[in-house]
């Protein structure tokens, strides 16, 4: 480790135990039970029957807290094999447990820890948590997806610790949702993955609040770049280097305004990007295939985005995030916007109770083609760019509905990737789902790539 | 000497006569007003209630805003058991905690569960606004951020369970039309029974082609709604009992269920506790308390 993560790590570590310490020495504040303030001439009564809910949890200096086991085991069935896939079978399955245990320490301290155990059919996952970056090819079998605190005071909170964020207005498409890497290991069922932050939010009025945070270590997107049914290109014959910036500190802030029927959120982010860019570097002098090059840029990030409802029937949300990558050698600054609507229909219609219906749009503005642009040979966050994406939730029964996603490519016909699946929860612990994914592709798309991947799945998820 | 003593008390008691002189007949004539205007009050009142008693929508109107007022007037943090019986009699179990703030006639309210795990944390933020309609938030911690929701969204069911958005918010009196139907007992009570149906445009932000409300007459507190969908048909009733007074006139359920009628099948809210306050703290109804995980 360098000296200055250690020192991070150090000082996180100290301003913990600083805060405990501080804590246990407070008098004692008020039970949780009643509201924060409030006017005086309060009465409390007790139902008539206090019946046994189901469990809450609230922990306090000296309680337990709480303590959540989540098991989802998943199953895929290919329906073809894929040449690039070597060493995968049709059949491919994973379990992962998510452990979460969080507790409340006089009701403005917050601790998460989540621990995560992970195996597979293929041996992606391999190995046990070694460090806070998380920029193997592969998962861990033991890591954890999140740990930190968080502290209340007043009108003000930080957090420190390994955390996921998420921002951005839109259901499918989140330019701005940026501070966390994603896991596309899987391509269609990517996650996203916890980063080290320290950051915190202030509240100047109650309906705004600014949110900021910094990333030490630069974590990259995991994705296969060769070989692998969810490879986006190449084969393993080809080279491909890494170009990782040196300084790759991350700052990412936003501010947030809650309004009568509008919302609105201003953020901007100094960050490495942390989907790659692929070059060909060409051979000068030998025959033979190209070096590749996997450049990670660095760049201002700008973006502001609302959603207000309209007509008392949608809810509309649209978003334009500015990309001022640092080099332009290589890389041009761009524009990405997306425009997206949310409809309900609570309505009985054919098989369903209710149906909701999410349309999305991706679109990007190149304000500056790089010099070298025939040197590129994949822009990974440009991969859906002028993309469509709806999709409709039909509610079958209380406990069960029906979903059917399409993402298509305006760019070329016949790119598209359809998602079906159902999913039932048979009581609350129990959830299960069953479903396909067909994919389209042609014209040396990012579909193309994967168009031997449609599949059906099935997953459980077990909630203790 | 005596005589200039009584020429002086003389004078004196005539300036007192002539100062009060018109003050008397000033505070004789507001007597007179007070006594003829109060008359013509009760009057009014009186042609003001026989013309509402004659005519049912006035009547109506005048018991849902009775209602309104009383709901209004004090706000509280509950907690509540939830219980959701499917057709074939099979229970599922919440635990919520709920916040109501009525503050110069609006109404905010932050509704969190707390149990069990699937459900956990999910939570949902009304403002109502003045134009009538309400800012909504639904957090969902699996997606770790809130979003905005339509008012027609209100007419969903909430989570799984048989009340809707729009049966958990507060009524908004000026989206429909409510007609006296009459009176009828429930439970032993004399209750009013008031017929809701949605006003022209108004339409789309409730679920309901109407509802007959039947309100206590001695406290101006529903304590069943009968719901009807848009084809006509009776579906789904609201039941509330073991009513409280919270305070002053305000009368509240400690225990609400809703039950479809069609599908035999229901949710119980029961209150473990509630705290009944003049006010609650305005940093609770804020993006900041919705998205909160502990």
């Amino acid at each position: 480790m360098t000296t200055k993560p250690t020192i991070i790590i150090l000082v996180t570590l100290a301003t913990f135990v600083a805060t405990a310490l501080l804590l246990l020495w407070y008098p004692q504040d008020a039970q949780c039970s009643d509201a924060p303030g409030g006017s005086e001439g309060s009465k409390v009564s007790e139902g008539s029957e206090a019946s046994e809910g189901a469990e809450g949890s609230e922990g306090h200096l000296g309680s337990f807290g709480s303590f959540d086991i989540n098991i989802m085991a998943t199953g895929y069935a290919y329906f073809q094999p894929n040449p690039k896939a070597k060493g995968e079978k049709n059949l491919f399955g994973e379990t992962k447990i998510d452990l979460t245990y969080s507790n409340t320490f006089r009701e403005s301290l917050f601790f998460k820890l989540s621990p995560r155990f992970q195996i597979d059919t293929d041996h992606k996952s391999e190995g046990a948590i070694d460090s806070f970056k998380d920029n193997d090819q592969q998962k861990k079998i033991l890591d954890v997806n999140e740990g930190f605190i968080e502290h209340r005071l007043g009108s003000f909170d930080y957090f420190i610790g390994k955390r996921i964020l998420s921002w951005g207005k839109g259901d499918n498409f989140n330019p701005s949702d940026r501070v966390n890497p994603k896991d596309y290991t899987d391509f269609l069922d990517n996650e996203k993955t916890g980063v080290l932050l320290a950051g915190f939010k202030l509240y100047p009025t109650q309906n705004s609040q600014l949110e900021a945070c910094l990333t030490p270590f630069f974590t990259r997107s995991r994705i296969y770049l060769a070989d692998g049914r969810w490879a986006p290109c190449c084969n393993s014959q080809l080279e491909i280097e890494e170009d990782i910036p040196p300084d790759t500190m991350q700052y990412a802030s936003r501010y947030s305004l809650y309004l009568k029927n509008l919302d609105i959120d201003l953020t901007y982010m100094r960050k490495t990007e942390d989907l790659p860019t692929l070059i060909a570097i060409p051979t000068p002098l030998i025959v033979g295939p190209p070096t590749l090059i996997e450049k990670y840029r660095k760049m201002n990030l700008y973006s502001i985005e609302g959603t207000t409802t309209m007509a008392d029937q949608f809810e509309l949300h649209a978003g334009v995030t500015y990309h001022d990558i640092d080099r332009k050698e290589l890389y041009g600054k761009f524009i990405q916007y997306m425009l997206g609507i949310n409809y309900t229909l609570d309505r009985k219609m054919l098989f369903s109770k209710s149906i909701k219906l999410i349309g999305e749009y991706l679109g990007d503005i190149d304000l500056e083609k790089p010099e070298n642009e025939k040197l590129v040979v994949l822009d990974f966050v440009r991969i859906f760019e002028n993309s469509l994406f709806l999709k409709l939730t039909a509610t079958v029964t209380d406990f069960s509905d029906f979903q059917i996603g399409n993402l298509s490519s305006l760019e070329k016909a016949f790119n598209d990737i359809l998602r079906m699946e159902y999913k039932y929860s048979p009581n609350d612990k129990l959830e299960l789902k069953v479903g396909s994914d067909f994919i389209w592709g042609h014209g040396k798309m990012i579909f193309d790539q994967f168009d031997k991947n449609d599949r059906t799945w099935a997953k459980i998820k077990y909630l203790f | 000497m005596n005589r200039i003593v009584l020429l002086t008390i003389s004078f004196f008691l005539a300036s007192v006569i002539l100062i009060c002189l018109p003050h008397s007949a000033s505070a004789v004539s507001q007597v007179q007003g007070y006594v003829q205007n109060q008359g013509q009050n009760q009057l009014q009142g009186q042609q003001k209630e026989d013309t509402e008693s004659k005519d049912p929508f006035k009547k109506g109107r005048s018991i849902m805003e009775e209602v309104e007022k009383r709901a209004k007037s004090a706000s509280e943090h509950i907690l509540l058991s939830m219980i959701i019986r499917d057709s074939a009699g099979k229970e599922r179990k919440r635990s919520l905690e709920v916040w109501n703030e009525y503050h110069n006639g609006k109404r905010k309210n932050l509704m969190r569960f707390t149990g069990p795990q699937m459900v956990k944390n999910t939570g949902l933020l009304s403002l109502e606004r003045e134009a009538g309609e309400d800012d909504q938030w639904l957090y969902l911690p699996i997606l770790r951020k809130s979003k905005r929701i339509a008012a027609a969204a209100k007419t969903n069911e909430f989570v799984g369970t048989d009340f809707t958005f729009e049966d958990l918010s507060a009524e908004n009196i000026d989206d429909f039309k409510y007609e006296f139907q009459g009176e009828q007992e429930i439970g032993g009570n004399n209750c009013f029974v008031v017929k809701a149906i949605p006003l022209e445009g108004r339409e789309k932000s409730t679920g309901y082609k109407e509802r007959i409300i039947f309100v206590r007459k001695d406290i101006y507190a529903p304590v069943e709604i009968h719901h009807y969908d848009w084809d006509g048909r009776f579906y789904k009733k609201w039941l509330a009992s073991d009513l409280v007074n919270v305070k002053d006139k305000c009368w509240r359920a400690n225990r609400e269920e809703m039950v479809k009628v069609i599908e035999t099948k229901g949710t119980i809210l029961q209150v473990d506790k509630r705290i009944t306050k003049d006010t609650l703290d305005d940093n609770i109804f804020t993006q900041r308390e919705l998205t909160k995980e502990y």
